[in-house]
Protein backbone atom coordinates (compact mmCIF):
# COMPACT_ATOMS: atom_id res chain seq x y z
CA UNK A 1 0.00 0.00 0.00
CA UNK A 2 1.34 3.15 -1.37
CA UNK A 3 -0.38 5.60 1.60
CA UNK A 4 1.40 3.61 4.24
CA UNK A 5 4.91 3.31 2.74
CA UNK A 6 4.68 6.89 2.53
CA UNK A 7 3.74 7.61 5.85
CA UNK A 8 5.97 5.06 7.31
CA UNK A 9 9.28 6.70 5.13
CA UNK A 10 8.31 10.41 5.85
CA UNK A 11 8.25 9.11 9.49
CA UNK A 12 4.34 10.11 10.26
CA UNK A 13 3.86 6.80 11.58
CA UNK A 14 6.79 7.14 14.44
CA UNK A 15 5.40 10.85 15.13
CA UNK A 16 1.47 8.75 15.64
CA UNK A 17 3.02 7.02 18.17
CA UNK A 18 4.80 9.44 20.07
CA UNK A 19 1.50 11.23 19.56
CA UNK A 20 3.21 14.24 18.01
CA UNK A 21 0.73 14.83 15.08
CA UNK A 22 -1.24 17.43 14.70
CA UNK A 23 -4.94 16.44 15.54
CA UNK A 24 -6.35 16.41 11.75
CA UNK A 25 -3.37 14.02 10.83
CA UNK A 26 -3.52 12.01 13.79
CA UNK A 27 -6.94 11.54 13.47
CA UNK A 28 -6.55 10.17 9.46
CA UNK A 29 -3.68 7.64 10.48
CA UNK A 30 -6.48 6.45 13.48
CA UNK A 31 -9.02 5.86 10.93
CA UNK A 32 -6.97 3.73 8.55
CA UNK A 33 -5.62 1.49 11.28
CA UNK A 34 -9.14 1.13 12.30
CA UNK A 35 -9.95 0.12 8.88
CA UNK A 36 -6.76 -1.50 7.58
CA UNK A 37 -4.45 -4.17 9.66
CA UNK A 38 -1.50 -3.22 7.76
CA UNK A 39 -1.54 -0.08 9.18
CA UNK A 40 -1.81 -1.56 12.48
CA UNK A 41 1.04 -3.62 11.93
CA UNK A 42 3.06 -0.99 10.92
CA UNK A 43 2.02 0.86 14.04
CA UNK A 44 3.12 -2.01 16.43
CA UNK A 45 6.34 -2.25 14.64
CA UNK A 46 6.63 1.64 14.83
CA UNK A 47 5.73 1.15 18.42
CA UNK A 48 8.41 -1.56 19.26
CA UNK A 49 10.93 0.48 17.73
CA UNK A 50 10.19 3.28 20.00
CA UNK A 51 10.01 1.15 23.17
CA UNK A 52 13.65 -0.27 22.23
CA UNK A 53 15.40 3.00 21.46
CA UNK A 54 14.06 4.63 24.51
CA UNK A 55 15.03 1.82 26.72
CA UNK A 56 18.74 1.64 25.26
CA UNK A 57 18.82 5.34 25.54
CA UNK A 58 17.92 4.89 28.95
CA UNK A 59 20.36 2.35 29.58
CA UNK A 60 23.43 4.70 28.43
CA UNK A 61 22.05 7.02 30.87
CA UNK A 62 24.30 7.16 34.00
CA UNK A 63 22.05 6.26 37.25
CA UNK A 64 23.88 6.87 39.66
CA UNK A 65 23.96 10.42 38.25
CA UNK A 66 20.35 10.46 38.62
CA UNK A 67 20.61 9.29 42.11
CA UNK A 68 22.22 11.81 43.16
CA UNK A 69 20.51 14.74 41.66
CA UNK A 70 17.52 14.47 43.43
CA UNK A 71 15.26 13.91 40.91
CA UNK A 72 14.03 11.10 42.78
CA UNK A 73 12.95 13.10 45.92
CA UNK A 74 11.33 15.32 43.69
CA UNK A 75 9.46 12.20 42.03
CA UNK A 76 8.33 10.59 45.40
CA UNK A 77 7.13 13.81 46.77
CA UNK A 78 4.95 14.04 43.44
CA UNK A 79 6.56 17.69 42.24
CA UNK A 80 7.35 16.31 38.78
CA UNK A 81 5.70 16.76 35.51
CA UNK A 82 4.64 14.12 33.20
CA UNK A 83 7.75 14.71 31.43
CA UNK A 84 9.97 13.84 34.35
CA UNK A 85 7.95 11.86 35.83
CA UNK A 86 8.50 9.18 33.04
CA UNK A 87 11.80 9.91 32.96
CA UNK A 88 12.45 8.77 36.29
CA UNK A 89 9.68 5.53 35.66
CA UNK A 90 11.98 4.39 32.66
CA UNK A 91 14.83 4.97 34.39
CA UNK A 92 13.83 3.01 36.94
CA UNK A 93 13.06 0.11 34.17
CA UNK A 94 16.69 -0.17 32.60
CA UNK A 95 18.26 0.21 36.15
CA UNK A 96 17.77 -1.45 38.91
CA UNK A 97 19.74 0.47 41.24
CA UNK A 98 17.84 3.19 40.67
CA UNK A 99 14.54 1.44 41.16
CA UNK A 100 15.84 0.59 44.30
CA UNK A 101 16.60 3.80 45.65
CA UNK A 102 13.37 5.39 43.97
CA UNK A 103 11.18 2.75 46.64
CA UNK A 104 13.76 3.55 49.44
CA UNK A 105 12.90 7.05 48.95
CA UNK A 106 9.08 6.66 48.32
CA UNK A 107 9.08 4.08 51.48
CA UNK A 108 10.03 7.14 53.88
CA UNK A 109 8.53 9.66 52.41
CA UNK A 110 5.42 7.63 52.64
CA UNK A 111 5.63 6.23 56.27
CA UNK A 112 6.55 10.18 57.30
CA UNK A 113 3.30 10.97 55.51
CA UNK A 114 1.39 8.84 57.20
CA UNK A 115 2.65 9.47 60.35
CA UNK A 116 2.57 12.60 59.96
CA UNK A 117 -1.93 12.33 58.83
CA UNK A 118 -2.42 9.98 61.56
CA UNK A 119 -1.15 12.48 64.23
CA UNK A 120 -3.75 14.96 63.04
CA UNK A 121 -6.80 15.87 64.82
CA UNK A 122 -10.19 14.19 63.16
CA UNK A 123 -12.68 16.82 64.69
CA UNK A 124 -10.42 20.03 64.50
CA UNK A 125 -9.96 18.72 60.22
CA UNK A 126 -13.76 18.44 60.27
CA UNK A 127 -14.22 21.69 62.12
CA UNK A 128 -11.88 24.00 59.50
CA UNK A 129 -12.75 25.01 56.23
CA UNK A 130 -10.10 22.58 54.42
CA UNK A 131 -12.68 19.67 53.56
CA UNK A 132 -15.24 22.59 51.75
CA UNK A 133 -12.01 24.21 49.68
CA UNK A 134 -11.11 20.10 48.65
CA UNK A 135 -14.96 19.16 47.50
CA UNK A 136 -15.25 22.41 45.76
CA UNK A 137 -11.64 21.63 44.26
CA UNK A 138 -10.02 24.47 45.70
CA UNK A 139 -7.15 23.42 47.88
CA UNK A 140 -3.53 22.59 46.89
CA UNK A 141 -2.11 18.75 45.89
CA UNK A 142 -0.72 18.72 48.87
CA UNK A 143 -3.64 19.60 50.82
CA UNK A 144 -5.38 17.10 48.87
CA UNK A 145 -3.23 13.99 49.33
CA UNK A 146 -3.59 14.47 53.18
CA UNK A 147 -7.40 14.65 52.82
CA UNK A 148 -8.12 11.63 51.08
CA UNK A 149 -5.39 9.98 53.48
CA UNK A 150 -7.00 11.45 56.39
CA UNK A 151 -10.64 9.84 55.62
CA UNK A 152 -8.67 6.13 55.15
CA UNK A 153 -7.46 6.88 58.72
CA UNK A 154 -10.29 8.38 60.35
CA UNK A 155 -14.18 7.02 59.74
CA UNK A 156 -15.64 10.80 60.96
CA UNK A 157 -13.36 12.59 58.27
CA UNK A 158 -14.87 10.23 55.40
CA UNK A 159 -18.30 10.48 56.39
CA UNK A 160 -18.00 14.23 56.65
CA UNK A 161 -16.77 14.13 53.18
CA UNK A 162 -19.64 12.01 52.15
CA UNK A 163 -21.46 14.46 53.40
CA UNK A 164 -20.36 17.25 51.41
CA UNK A 165 -20.02 15.50 48.19
CA UNK A 166 -23.12 14.82 48.85
CA UNK A 167 -24.55 17.98 48.77
CA UNK A 168 -22.53 19.06 45.82
CA UNK A 169 -24.49 15.96 44.33
CA UNK A 170 -27.68 17.29 45.79
CA UNK A 171 -26.83 20.65 44.12
CA UNK A 172 -26.08 19.45 41.06
CA UNK A 173 -28.50 17.33 40.46
CA UNK A 174 -31.32 19.81 41.52
CA UNK A 175 -29.56 22.27 38.93
CA UNK A 176 -29.84 19.74 36.24
CA UNK A 177 -30.94 21.80 32.78
CA UNK A 178 -31.64 19.40 29.75
CA UNK A 179 -28.57 20.53 27.45
CA UNK A 180 -29.63 20.58 23.92
CA UNK A 181 -30.57 17.59 22.12
CA UNK A 182 -27.12 18.21 19.43
CA UNK A 183 -25.02 17.82 22.37
CA UNK A 184 -26.26 14.25 22.56
CA UNK A 185 -24.98 13.08 19.20
CA UNK A 186 -21.78 15.27 19.55
CA UNK A 187 -20.87 13.05 22.18
CA UNK A 188 -22.10 10.14 20.10
CA UNK A 189 -20.52 11.12 17.29
CA UNK A 190 -16.87 11.23 19.24
CA UNK A 191 -17.54 8.05 20.98
CA UNK A 192 -17.94 6.37 17.14
CA UNK A 193 -14.86 7.80 15.46
CA UNK A 194 -12.72 6.94 18.54
CA UNK A 195 -14.23 3.45 19.16
CA UNK A 196 -11.88 0.19 18.04
CA UNK A 197 -12.36 -2.62 15.62
CA UNK A 198 -12.66 -5.73 17.13
CA UNK A 199 -8.66 -6.45 17.43
CA UNK A 200 -8.50 -2.73 17.60
CA UNK A 201 -7.19 -2.86 21.51
CA UNK A 202 -3.47 -3.75 20.35
CA UNK A 203 -3.34 -0.24 19.01
CA UNK A 204 -3.98 1.01 22.41
CA UNK A 205 -3.60 -0.61 25.73
CA UNK A 206 -6.54 -1.44 27.18
CA UNK A 207 -7.24 -0.12 31.20
CA UNK A 208 -7.47 -3.50 33.24
CA UNK A 209 -11.22 -3.81 34.44
CA UNK A 210 -12.22 -6.65 36.30
CA UNK A 211 -13.90 -7.84 33.21
CA UNK A 212 -10.63 -8.10 31.71
CA UNK A 213 -9.35 -11.39 30.49
CA UNK A 214 -5.76 -12.91 29.49
CA UNK A 215 -6.63 -13.21 26.24
CA UNK A 216 -6.84 -9.17 25.66
CA UNK A 217 -3.07 -8.79 26.83
CA UNK A 218 -2.17 -11.77 24.42
CA UNK A 219 -1.20 -9.67 21.24
CA UNK A 220 1.09 -7.23 23.93
CA UNK A 221 2.84 -10.35 25.46
CA UNK A 222 3.45 -12.44 22.98
CA UNK A 223 5.74 -9.54 21.07
CA UNK A 224 8.10 -10.10 24.48
CA UNK A 225 11.25 -11.47 23.83
CA UNK A 226 12.25 -14.49 25.79
CA UNK A 227 15.65 -13.10 26.66
CA UNK A 228 14.05 -10.05 28.04
CA UNK A 229 13.18 -12.47 30.94
CA UNK A 230 16.15 -13.13 33.24
CA UNK A 231 15.50 -16.15 35.09
CA UNK A 232 16.70 -16.26 39.19
CA UNK A 233 15.44 -12.57 39.89
CA UNK A 234 12.57 -12.37 41.86
CA UNK A 235 10.84 -9.04 39.50
CA UNK A 236 11.01 -9.30 35.86
CA UNK A 237 9.28 -5.96 34.72
CA UNK A 238 8.84 -5.17 30.81
CA UNK A 239 6.93 -1.94 29.64
CA UNK A 240 4.27 -3.07 27.24
CA UNK A 241 3.04 0.28 26.90
CA UNK A 242 3.12 3.66 28.13
CA UNK A 243 0.26 5.85 27.06
CA UNK A 244 -3.40 7.33 28.23
CA UNK A 245 -1.71 8.65 31.78
CA UNK A 246 -0.98 4.89 32.12
CA UNK A 247 2.61 2.45 32.35
CA UNK A 248 1.47 -1.33 31.47
CA UNK A 249 4.02 -3.90 32.75
CA UNK A 250 4.32 -7.32 32.13
CA UNK A 251 5.66 -8.48 35.16
CA UNK A 252 6.93 -12.03 35.97
CA UNK A 253 7.07 -12.52 40.01
CA UNK A 254 9.13 -15.60 41.69
CA UNK A 255 8.78 -14.63 45.16
CA UNK A 256 6.77 -11.19 45.90
CA UNK A 257 6.98 -7.92 46.23
CA UNK A 258 8.03 -5.95 49.43
CA UNK A 259 5.17 -4.25 51.06
CA UNK A 260 4.17 -0.67 49.82
CA UNK A 261 1.49 1.68 50.08
CA UNK A 262 0.39 4.33 46.71
CA UNK A 263 0.05 7.95 47.22
CA UNK A 264 -0.07 9.24 43.86
CA UNK A 265 -0.72 6.21 41.51
CA UNK A 266 -3.63 4.27 41.62
CA UNK A 267 -2.18 0.29 40.55
CA UNK A 268 -4.18 -2.25 39.53
CA UNK A 269 -3.13 -5.98 38.01
CA UNK A 270 -4.31 -8.74 36.21
CA UNK A 271 -2.74 -12.36 36.93
CA UNK A 272 -2.09 -14.46 33.89
CA UNK A 273 -0.27 -17.89 35.09
CA UNK A 274 0.43 -19.02 38.64
CA UNK A 275 -1.12 -17.39 41.87
CA UNK A 276 -0.15 -15.16 44.81
CA UNK A 277 -1.97 -13.57 47.53
CA UNK A 278 -2.56 -9.68 48.32
CA UNK A 279 -1.83 -9.23 52.01
CA UNK A 280 -3.43 -5.93 53.37
CA UNK A 281 -3.36 -4.94 56.89
CA UNK A 282 -6.43 -6.86 57.83
CA UNK A 283 -6.72 -9.32 54.53
CA UNK A 284 -5.11 -11.58 52.43
CA UNK A 285 -6.35 -11.70 49.05
CA UNK A 286 -5.31 -14.90 46.52
CA UNK A 287 -5.27 -14.69 43.26
CA UNK A 288 -4.94 -17.08 40.39
CA UNK A 289 -5.38 -16.59 36.81
CA UNK A 290 -7.59 -14.42 34.95
CA UNK A 291 -8.22 -12.70 38.50
CA UNK A 292 -8.22 -8.92 38.67
CA UNK A 293 -7.31 -6.92 41.90
CA UNK A 294 -7.30 -2.85 42.33
CA UNK A 295 -5.04 -1.50 44.94
CA UNK A 296 -6.16 1.20 46.15
CA UNK A 297 -4.59 4.65 46.68
CA UNK A 298 -2.89 4.81 50.58
CA UNK A 299 -3.78 1.10 51.05
CA UNK A 300 -0.43 -0.59 52.37
CA UNK A 301 0.05 -3.47 50.85
CA UNK A 302 2.28 -6.67 49.57
CA UNK A 303 2.27 -9.70 47.32
CA UNK A 304 3.23 -13.28 48.14
CA UNK A 305 4.23 -15.59 45.35
CA UNK A 306 2.14 -18.98 45.84
CA UNK A 307 2.73 -20.89 42.93
CA UNK A 308 5.96 -23.21 42.03
CA UNK A 309 6.02 -21.48 39.09
CA UNK A 310 6.46 -17.22 38.66
CA UNK A 311 3.52 -15.69 38.52
CA UNK A 312 3.09 -13.65 35.57
CA UNK A 313 0.79 -10.24 35.55
CA UNK A 314 -0.16 -7.56 33.64
CA UNK A 315 0.65 -4.41 35.83
CA UNK A 316 -1.08 -1.34 35.28
CA UNK A 317 -0.15 1.92 37.06
CA UNK A 318 -1.75 5.27 36.71
CA UNK A 319 -0.90 8.45 37.67
CA UNK A 320 -4.71 9.96 39.39
CA UNK B 1 -35.53 16.38 52.69
CA UNK B 2 -35.84 14.57 49.81
CA UNK B 3 -39.01 12.75 48.78
CA UNK B 4 -38.48 9.37 48.61
CA UNK B 5 -40.92 7.53 46.57
CA UNK B 6 -41.61 3.64 47.28
CA UNK B 7 -42.87 2.87 43.95
CA UNK B 8 -42.68 -0.31 42.39
CA UNK B 9 -42.34 -1.50 38.88
CA UNK B 10 -45.44 -3.91 39.07
CA UNK B 11 -48.02 -1.38 39.40
CA UNK B 12 -46.98 0.11 35.80
CA UNK B 13 -49.80 -0.03 32.94
CA UNK B 14 -48.24 -2.33 30.39
CA UNK B 15 -49.23 -0.07 27.37
CA UNK B 16 -46.59 2.47 28.82
CA UNK B 17 -43.83 0.06 29.10
CA UNK B 18 -44.42 -1.13 25.50
CA UNK B 19 -43.89 2.38 24.60
CA UNK B 20 -40.45 2.32 24.91
CA UNK B 21 -40.03 -0.03 22.99
CA UNK B 22 -36.28 -1.47 22.86
CA UNK B 23 -35.15 0.07 25.64
CA UNK B 24 -34.08 -2.49 28.36
CA UNK B 25 -36.74 -3.36 31.41
CA UNK B 26 -34.71 -1.33 33.86
CA UNK B 27 -34.90 1.84 31.88
CA UNK B 28 -37.98 1.10 30.03
CA UNK B 29 -39.61 0.92 34.12
CA UNK B 30 -37.86 4.29 34.71
CA UNK B 31 -38.95 6.32 31.58
CA UNK B 32 -42.91 5.40 32.12
CA UNK B 33 -42.62 6.11 36.08
CA UNK B 34 -40.99 9.57 34.60
CA UNK B 35 -44.24 9.95 32.48
CA UNK B 36 -46.85 8.94 35.40
CA UNK B 37 -44.83 11.26 37.68
CA UNK B 38 -42.38 14.05 36.44
CA UNK B 39 -40.64 14.12 39.73
CA UNK B 40 -40.13 10.10 40.40
CA UNK B 41 -37.09 10.25 38.05
CA UNK B 42 -35.48 13.03 39.69
CA UNK B 43 -35.69 11.64 42.81
CA UNK B 44 -35.21 8.21 41.95
CA UNK B 45 -31.62 9.59 39.99
CA UNK B 46 -31.03 11.59 42.94
CA UNK B 47 -31.22 8.67 45.82
CA UNK B 48 -28.99 6.44 42.66
CA UNK B 49 -26.12 8.79 42.99
CA UNK B 50 -26.18 9.62 46.74
CA UNK B 51 -26.85 5.64 47.79
CA UNK B 52 -23.37 3.77 48.49
CA UNK B 53 -24.65 1.00 46.08
CA UNK B 54 -22.46 -0.82 44.04
CA UNK B 55 -21.89 1.24 41.11
CA UNK B 56 -18.65 -1.09 40.20
CA UNK B 57 -20.60 -2.98 37.23
CA UNK B 58 -21.22 -0.01 35.64
CA UNK B 59 -17.27 1.39 35.97
CA UNK B 60 -16.29 -2.25 34.78
CA UNK B 61 -18.46 -1.53 31.67
CA UNK B 62 -17.13 2.36 31.34
CA UNK B 63 -13.40 1.05 31.51
CA UNK B 64 -14.36 -1.22 28.51
CA UNK B 65 -15.76 1.59 26.65
CA UNK B 66 -18.52 0.20 26.43
CA UNK B 67 -21.04 2.60 24.10
CA UNK B 68 -24.10 1.77 25.71
CA UNK B 69 -23.11 2.65 29.07
CA UNK B 70 -21.31 5.91 28.19
CA UNK B 71 -24.91 7.07 26.96
CA UNK B 72 -26.64 6.14 29.89
CA UNK B 73 -24.22 7.88 32.01
CA UNK B 74 -24.37 10.72 29.33
CA UNK B 75 -28.56 10.62 30.00
CA UNK B 76 -28.11 10.11 33.43
CA UNK B 77 -26.14 13.37 34.11
CA UNK B 78 -25.74 15.20 31.55
CA UNK B 79 -28.72 17.67 32.73
CA UNK B 80 -26.64 17.68 36.14
CA UNK B 81 -23.18 18.50 34.33
CA UNK B 82 -25.06 21.08 32.19
CA UNK B 83 -26.75 22.62 34.80
CA UNK B 84 -23.61 22.87 36.42
CA UNK B 85 -21.36 24.15 33.48
CA UNK B 86 -23.82 26.79 32.47
CA UNK B 87 -24.55 28.19 35.98
CA UNK B 88 -20.11 28.75 35.79
CA UNK B 89 -19.98 30.23 32.54
CA UNK B 90 -23.75 31.38 31.43
CA UNK B 91 -23.52 30.70 27.82
CA UNK B 92 -25.19 28.44 26.15
CA UNK B 93 -22.70 28.01 23.53
CA UNK B 94 -19.75 27.93 25.99
CA UNK B 95 -21.61 25.42 28.36
CA UNK B 96 -22.17 23.23 25.54
CA UNK B 97 -18.70 23.48 24.39
CA UNK B 98 -17.37 22.35 27.91
CA UNK B 99 -20.37 19.81 28.22
CA UNK B 100 -18.92 17.91 25.38
CA UNK B 101 -15.25 18.60 26.88
CA UNK B 102 -16.16 17.18 29.91
CA UNK B 103 -18.13 13.27 28.80
CA UNK B 104 -14.77 13.72 26.37
CA UNK B 105 -12.28 14.25 29.43
CA UNK B 106 -14.93 11.39 30.93
CA UNK B 107 -14.49 9.12 28.46
CA UNK B 108 -10.73 9.44 28.30
CA UNK B 109 -9.63 9.28 31.89
CA UNK B 110 -11.99 6.99 32.85
CA UNK B 111 -9.06 4.50 34.08
CA UNK B 112 -7.62 7.23 36.52
CA UNK B 113 -11.01 7.50 38.78
CA UNK B 114 -10.34 5.74 41.97
CA UNK B 115 -12.74 5.71 44.87
CA UNK B 116 -10.64 8.24 47.12
CA UNK B 117 -12.37 10.72 44.45
CA UNK B 118 -15.65 9.83 46.18
CA UNK B 119 -18.55 8.18 43.60
CA UNK B 120 -18.07 8.45 39.75
CA UNK B 121 -20.68 11.38 40.21
CA UNK B 122 -18.74 13.47 42.50
CA UNK B 123 -15.42 12.93 40.01
CA UNK B 124 -17.40 13.71 36.82
CA UNK B 125 -18.88 16.64 38.81
CA UNK B 126 -15.06 17.88 39.53
CA UNK B 127 -14.01 17.33 35.72
CA UNK B 128 -16.86 19.34 34.40
CA UNK B 129 -16.59 22.11 36.71
CA UNK B 130 -12.83 22.10 36.17
CA UNK B 131 -13.33 22.51 32.51
CA UNK B 132 -15.72 25.36 33.08
CA UNK B 133 -14.08 27.40 35.14
CA UNK B 134 -10.73 27.03 32.66
CA UNK B 135 -12.66 28.06 30.11
CA UNK B 136 -14.13 31.31 32.37
CA UNK B 137 -10.67 31.58 32.80
CA UNK B 138 -9.82 31.88 29.45
CA UNK B 139 -11.93 34.20 28.73
CA UNK B 140 -10.94 37.08 31.08
CA UNK B 141 -13.18 39.25 29.44
CA UNK B 142 -16.42 37.54 30.19
CA UNK B 143 -14.85 37.28 34.03
CA UNK B 144 -14.32 41.12 34.36
CA UNK B 145 -18.15 41.74 32.96
CA UNK B 146 -19.56 38.92 35.39
CA UNK B 147 -17.60 39.97 38.27
CA UNK B 148 -19.11 44.06 37.58
CA UNK B 149 -22.26 43.33 36.92
CA UNK B 150 -22.80 40.41 40.70
CA UNK B 151 -22.82 42.78 43.17
CA UNK B 152 -25.56 44.97 41.92
CA UNK B 153 -27.86 41.94 40.85
CA UNK B 154 -27.32 40.27 44.24
CA UNK B 155 -27.97 42.86 46.00
CA UNK B 156 -30.84 44.23 43.66
CA UNK B 157 -32.63 41.04 42.75
CA UNK B 158 -32.84 38.63 46.05
CA UNK B 159 -33.69 35.08 45.44
CA UNK B 160 -35.57 34.99 41.96
CA UNK B 161 -33.48 36.22 38.82
CA UNK B 162 -33.05 33.43 35.71
CA UNK B 163 -29.84 31.24 36.04
CA UNK B 164 -29.30 31.38 39.75
CA UNK B 165 -30.05 28.83 42.18
CA UNK B 166 -33.50 28.87 41.16
CA UNK B 167 -34.53 25.21 40.19
CA UNK B 168 -37.39 23.11 41.80
CA UNK B 169 -36.39 22.40 45.53
CA UNK B 170 -33.06 24.38 45.87
CA UNK B 171 -34.95 27.63 45.75
CA UNK B 172 -37.16 27.29 49.45
CA UNK B 173 -33.75 25.71 50.60
CA UNK B 174 -31.69 28.33 49.64
CA UNK B 175 -34.37 30.93 51.05
CA UNK B 176 -33.63 29.81 54.45
CA UNK B 177 -29.96 31.53 54.02
CA UNK B 178 -29.42 34.62 55.12
CA UNK B 179 -28.44 37.20 52.30
CA UNK B 180 -24.66 37.23 52.88
CA UNK B 181 -24.74 32.93 52.73
CA UNK B 182 -26.75 33.41 49.70
CA UNK B 183 -24.20 35.22 47.83
CA UNK B 184 -20.63 33.28 48.79
CA UNK B 185 -23.15 30.16 47.36
CA UNK B 186 -24.22 31.61 44.48
CA UNK B 187 -20.62 32.88 44.32
CA UNK B 188 -18.57 29.62 45.04
CA UNK B 189 -20.75 26.83 44.22
CA UNK B 190 -22.32 28.44 40.81
CA UNK B 191 -19.50 31.08 39.18
CA UNK B 192 -16.15 28.94 39.95
CA UNK B 193 -14.83 31.57 42.74
CA UNK B 194 -12.41 30.79 44.79
CA UNK B 195 -12.87 31.35 48.62
CA UNK B 196 -9.68 33.84 48.04
CA UNK B 197 -11.46 34.82 45.45
CA UNK B 198 -14.51 36.09 46.75
CA UNK B 199 -12.65 38.02 49.63
CA UNK B 200 -10.74 39.52 47.24
CA UNK B 201 -13.07 40.78 44.71
CA UNK B 202 -15.59 41.82 47.25
CA UNK B 203 -13.51 43.25 50.39
CA UNK B 204 -14.49 40.52 52.62
CA UNK B 205 -12.42 38.84 54.90
CA UNK B 206 -11.00 35.61 53.93
CA UNK B 207 -12.22 33.94 57.31
CA UNK B 208 -15.80 36.14 57.18
CA UNK B 209 -16.10 34.32 53.43
CA UNK B 210 -15.51 30.79 54.61
CA UNK B 211 -17.48 31.28 57.93
CA UNK B 212 -20.23 32.31 55.88
CA UNK B 213 -19.73 28.65 53.30
CA UNK B 214 -19.69 26.62 56.32
CA UNK B 215 -22.65 28.23 57.88
CA UNK B 216 -24.40 27.72 54.62
CA UNK B 217 -22.96 24.40 53.79
CA UNK B 218 -24.22 23.47 57.53
CA UNK B 219 -27.48 24.83 56.73
CA UNK B 220 -27.69 23.02 53.08
CA UNK B 221 -26.94 19.74 54.51
CA UNK B 222 -29.27 19.91 57.52
CA UNK B 223 -32.01 20.46 55.35
CA UNK B 224 -31.15 17.63 52.85
CA UNK B 225 -30.24 15.05 54.92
Amino acid sequence: MKRLQDWITTGMIAQFVAGKLDPDDHAMIFTAAKADAEVREAIFAAKDQMMGQLMAHMQLQDPEALIASGLLTAYAEGRLDQDGREQVEWMAVAHPQVSIAMDAFKRDMIANLITHVKSKDPKALIESEILIDYVLGACTEDERREIEMAAVFFPTVAAELASLRNLDAFLAMRGAINPPVAARSRFLSFMEAAEMPADGWSLIMPPLSSASKPADFAAWVDRVKPEAIHPGINLNAIPLAADNDMLTLFVVLTEGLEEETHLFDIERFLVLEGSCYVQLEHEKIYLNPGDFYNVKKYTTHKVVVTSDIPCKLIVQQLVA
Amino acid sequence: MIQRHSYTGSHLPAALLQQVGDMNARFSREIAIFVLDPFWSENQQLERVMSQGSQAELIDQLLQRDRKAFERLYDDYSPAIYGLVLKVLRDEALAEDALQDAFVRIWQKIHTYDESKGRLFTWMLNVARNIAIDKLRANTSRKAELTTSLQPSIEARGPSTTMQIDHIGIREIVDGLSPDQKMVIELIYFQGYTQAEVSEEFGIPLGTVKSRVRLAMNYLRDKIE
